[in-house]
């Protein structure tokens, strides 16, 4: 019982002894956490729907780089925020696990700022009324095409 | 089930390209015998309706959409060739007009649906149609769904395994085929049923307003015209 004391303080100059011949290393593992306001370019993924494409893997790609510049996962509101560093066009890529998602490139000017906000937002019935109207005229010209060549 | 731009790595849509455009060509080049023009009205009609029903997308548990195909009703209808060069079409207009579905997928898109998909549906159609008709048209409709589901997922899945930076990190789609394979195919065995009930609805139509044309014209129904028009699965409605 006598060397208890003894023995718990060899253990504890042992413990701390590579604290003291590498201070260094030790050091490394303090994290200096800085807070600061900034801008940063908001992208929003939104299904046909409108519905957000919440908690999706992302990739944002600097101008040139080869290695994501960032990486994670939208917010619940689909949405996907960085902050540049270099002006030029930045990639910013969404996939679902089932194929859905979408790639968007960002114009960023010398100020970090997009250069022109805004982005397709058609309304979905707009889209069908455009689309089937176009495919009614195409097989209007192939009909017509077809009473000719006939 | 639209593969958007960036997900395909060049090393397959390249490819994919290739093939498609040839069957684009064929087709193309096969219409003028394929198509009667009095055909022509009720293809566009099942063209537009495929347009607009892919557009009408709904919601599914765990964050994702889903849309009904209407590959199978457009392929039993009209028949292969019709559904390869209509889905085609409706996907480059999709992809050029509102970016559903990207420039880069597009052939992947038009040969996993257009191709696959009608071959599916009538294949499955003319198998089962002489048992019991009403089942062979169901089952052409959800096979046309669920085909092209397992070919996207395959696609899909395997770009990790071909396009990958020496650190092995993709770089086009990420996940492989176990994620791939039940995210993709299982919605698709839902939505398969929609697409069956819509190639049952779409039948009845079409054979209730031949009906009534036949009615208008005292019963004399001209077959050649009926085989061109609608009957290129084999039947007429």
């Amino acid at each position: 019982m006598r060397g208890t004391p003894v023995a718990l303080l060899v253990c504890g100059l042992l413990t701390a002894l590579p604290a003291v011949l590498a201070p260094a290393p030790a050091l490394a593992h303090g994290v200096h956490i800085h807070q600061q306001n900034g801008s940063a370019v908001v992208v929003e993924f939104l299904f046909e729907d409108h519905s957000p494409l919440a908690f999706e893997e992302y990739e944002v790609m600097a101008p040139g780089a080869r290695a994501p510049h960032q990486v994670g996962r939208t917010d619940r509101l689909g949405r996907v925020v960085f902050s540049p560093d270099s002006e030029g066009a930045w990639q910013v890529k969404v996939w679902t696990e089932d194929g859905h998602g979408g790639t968007t490139t960002v114009q960023v000017n010398g100020d970090m700022l997009v250069q022109e906000e805004g982005g397709a937002r058609a309304g979905q019935l707009n889209k069908i009324i455009t689309g089937v109207a176009v495919l009614f005229g195409l097989f209007g010209i192939l009909a017509m095409v077809s009473k000719k060549a006939r | 089930m639209h593969i958007p731009d960036g997900f395909i790595a060049p090393q397959v849509y390249g490819p994919a390209y290739g093939v498609a455009g040839v069957l684009w060509t064929v087709g193309l080049r096969r219409l003028p015998r394929l198509l009667d023009p009095a055909a022509i009205p009720r293809l566009a009609v099942a063209t537009a309706a495929a347009f607009a029903l892919m557009m009408v997308t709904f919601p599914l548990p765990g964050g994702t959409t889903v849309h009904v195909t209407a590959v199978g009703m457009v392929a039993v209808l009209f028949g292969v060739w019709h559904g390869f060069l209509a889905l085609s079409l409706v996907f480059l207009l999709q992809a050029l007009m509102f970016g559903d579905g990207g420039i880069t997928a597009l052939p992947i898109n038009a040969l996993a649906m257009g191709l696959v998909g009608s071959l599916a549906a009538v294949g499955v159609y003319r198998a089962v149609r002489r048992l019991h008709h009403a089942t062979a048209l169901f089952l052409a409709g959800w096979v046309g769904a669920v085909m092209p589901a397992v070919v996207v997922a395959l696609v899909l899945g395997a770009q990790p395994h071909l396009a990958h930076d020496s650190a092995g990190n993709p770089l086009f789609f990420p996940f492989g085929w176990d994620v791939t394979l039940p995210a993709v195919i299982v919605p698709h065995l839902v939505v398969g049923i929609a697409d069956g009930v819509l190639v049952l609805l779409a039948w009845r139509a079409l054979a209730r307003t031949d009906k009534r044309a036949d009615g208008r014209t005292d019963g004399r129904t001209d077959q050649r015209t009926d085989q061109q028009t609608h009957g290129r699965a084999g039947d007429t409605p």
